[in-house]
C-alpha cells in the first residue's frame, strides 16, 4: 500500500504526534524516503513542533494577579443588590463620629430654626408642601429684612440724638467750674446752646416713642 | 492562581500578539469565571478545560469585535521592539537571545494564521492540551481538530520558512 503526497500531508500531524498505527507508520516512512518534497515538509513540521513545545511560557506582569484579585474579590461589593446596597450605604451611621456629627447638626438647627421663625410646636405636615415652604421662607426673609431695616433706623436715631445731646453736655462741663454764678443769666438768654438742647430733649423722646416721620416700622 | 494566570495570559498573548490586550483579556477571563463559577460542572471536563473554553470564547468575541481595527498580518509597532521574556534558569545569554528571537518570529507567524488554525496550534503545541480536551474547548468533532492542527502546523512551518526562520 502506498500513500499519495496529499495523504501524507493530511496525516503529517498523526505521524508527528505518533498517532499512526505501526503499519501506517511504515508506509508513511517509506513515502518520505522516496519523496524529497514530503520529507522536507515533514522535517520542517517536526522541527517546528519541537520548537513550539520547547518555547517556555511568558511571565505575566507582577501586577496582573493583584489586579485580578482586586477585580474579583473586590468586585463582590460592587455586585451587591437590593437591601445590601441600602445596608452598605447606611453602614457608617452606627459609628460614634457620625453620631457626634448628627448631634452637632441637630443642635445647630435647634438654635437656627427659631431665628428663622420656625416653631416646631406649631408644625403641621402641610407645612412641608413646596408652596408652603416657599411661602414660609419668603415670609421669613421679609421679616428678617424688615427687622434689619428697623434696627438700622433705630441706631441712626440714637446716633442723631447722641449728636444733638453731646454739644450741650460738653459746653456744660466747660462752663461748670467758672460760671456757676452766671447760670441764671445764661439760662435767661434765649438762643443759648444748652437751652436749645434742653428744649429739644422732650421732642426727641417723643420721636423715639412714636417713631420718626418716614421711618419704616 | 498564579499557574492559571500564567496559562491564560500566555494563551491570550499568543492569540492577540499584544501584551496589553493579553492583560486585559486575562482579567476579563477571571472576572467572567468568577461570575459564572456556579455554572461550572465537573462532568463537562476538567477545570482547566473549562477555563480554556471561557478564554477561547472571549478571545473569539474580542477578535470579531476588533476585526475592523487591525490587520492580521502585522504586529503593533510597540510589539516589534519587544523580545520574549523567557525565564532562563539554565540558559546562556546566546541561547536566551536565540530563543527570544525565535519566540518573536513564531509569534509573528502565528499572527498571520487564520483564527481557527491559530487557536488549534496554540492549544495543542503551546498549551499542551490533548486532542480530546481541544475538542471540548472548540466544540468541534475530533476529525476537525486534527485537521486544523495539521493545517496550522504546515502553514506555520511555511510562513517561518518564508521569513527565513529554521527552527532547530
Amino acid at each position: 500500500m502506498t500513500w499519495t503526497c496529499e495523504q501524507i500531508e493530511e496525516r503529517l500531524s498523526d505521524y508527528t504526534d505518533r498517532l499512526l498505527a505501526p503499519d501506517e507508520r511504515e508506509t508513511f516512512a517509506a513515502h518520505l524516503a522516496g519523496c524529497r518534497r514530503c520529507d522536507a515538509l515533514a522535517q520542517r513540521v517536526i522541527s517546528l513542533t519541537a520548537a513550539l513545545h520547547a518555547l517556555e511560557p511568558l511571565e505575566p506582569p507582577a501586577t496582573l494577579a493583584r489586579a485580578i484579585l482586586d477585580q474579583t474579590t473586590g468586585g463582590e461589593k460592587q455586585e451587591a443588590a437590593g437591601w445590601q446596597k441600602v445596608l452598605r450605604w447606611l453602614w457608617p451611621t452606627p459609628q460614634p463620629r457620625f453620631a457626634m456629627g448628627m448631634l452637632t447638626v441637630a443642635m445647630f438647627l435647634m438654635v437656627l430654626t427659631p431665628t428663622l421663625g420656625i416653631r416646631w410646636s406649631e408644625f403641621q405636615w402641610s407645612d412641608l408642601k413646596p408652596a408652603n415652604i416657599y411661602q414660609s421662607l419668603d415670609r421669613g426673609a421679609n421679616l428678617m429684612y424688615a427687622r434689619g431695616v428697623k434696627f438700622v433706623n433705630e441706631l441712626r436715631v440714637v446716633y442723631e440724638i447722641q449728636n444733638m445731646l453731646q454739644p450741650a453736655t460738653e459746653s456744660q462741663r466747660e462752663a461748670a467750674p467758672d460760671s456757676k454764678s452766671d447760670d441764671k443769666k445764661q439760662d435767661d438768654q434765649p438762643g443759648n446752646k444748652t437751652n436749645r438742647a434742653r428744649e429739644s430733649q422732650p421732642m426727641m423722646l417723643a420721636m423715639l416713642t412714636i417713631g420718626l416721620p418716614g421711618r419704616n416700622n | 492562581m498564579q499557574r492559571h494566570t500564567r496559562r491564560i495570559y500566555n494563551l491570550c498573548y499568543r492569540f492577540t500578539s499584544n501584551r496589553h490586550e493579553a492583560e486585559d483579556m486575562t482579567q476579563e477571563v477571571f472576572l467572567r469565571v468568577y461570575r459564572t463559577l456556579r455554572s461550572y460542572q465537573a462532568i463537562h471536563g476538567g477545570f482547566t478545560t473549562w477555563l480554556t473554553s471561557v478564554t477561547r470564547n472571549l478571545l473569539i468575541d474580542h477578535y470579531r469585535r476588533t476585526k475592523h481595527d487591525r490587520s492580521t498580518d502585522s504586529l503593533d509597532d510597540e510589539e516589534r521592539g519587544l523580545t520574549e521574556q523567557i525565564p532562563s534558569h539554565s540558559r546562556t545569554p546566546d541561547q536566551m537571545a536565540m530563543a527570544g528571537q525565535l519566540g518573536e518570529q513564531v509569534q509573528r507567524a502565528l499572527g498571520k494564521l487564520s483564527p481557527d488554525l491559530r487557536e488549534a496550534v496554540i492549544l495543542r503545541d503551546l498549551q499542551g492540551l490533548e486532542y480530546r480536551e481541544i475538542q471540548d474547548v472548540l466544540q468541534v468533532p475530533e476529525g476537525t481538530v486534527k485537521s486544523r492542527i495539521n493545517r496550522g502546523r504546515i502553514e506555520l512551518a511555511r510562513l517561518l520558512e518564508q521569513m527565513g526562520v529554521r527552527p532547530e
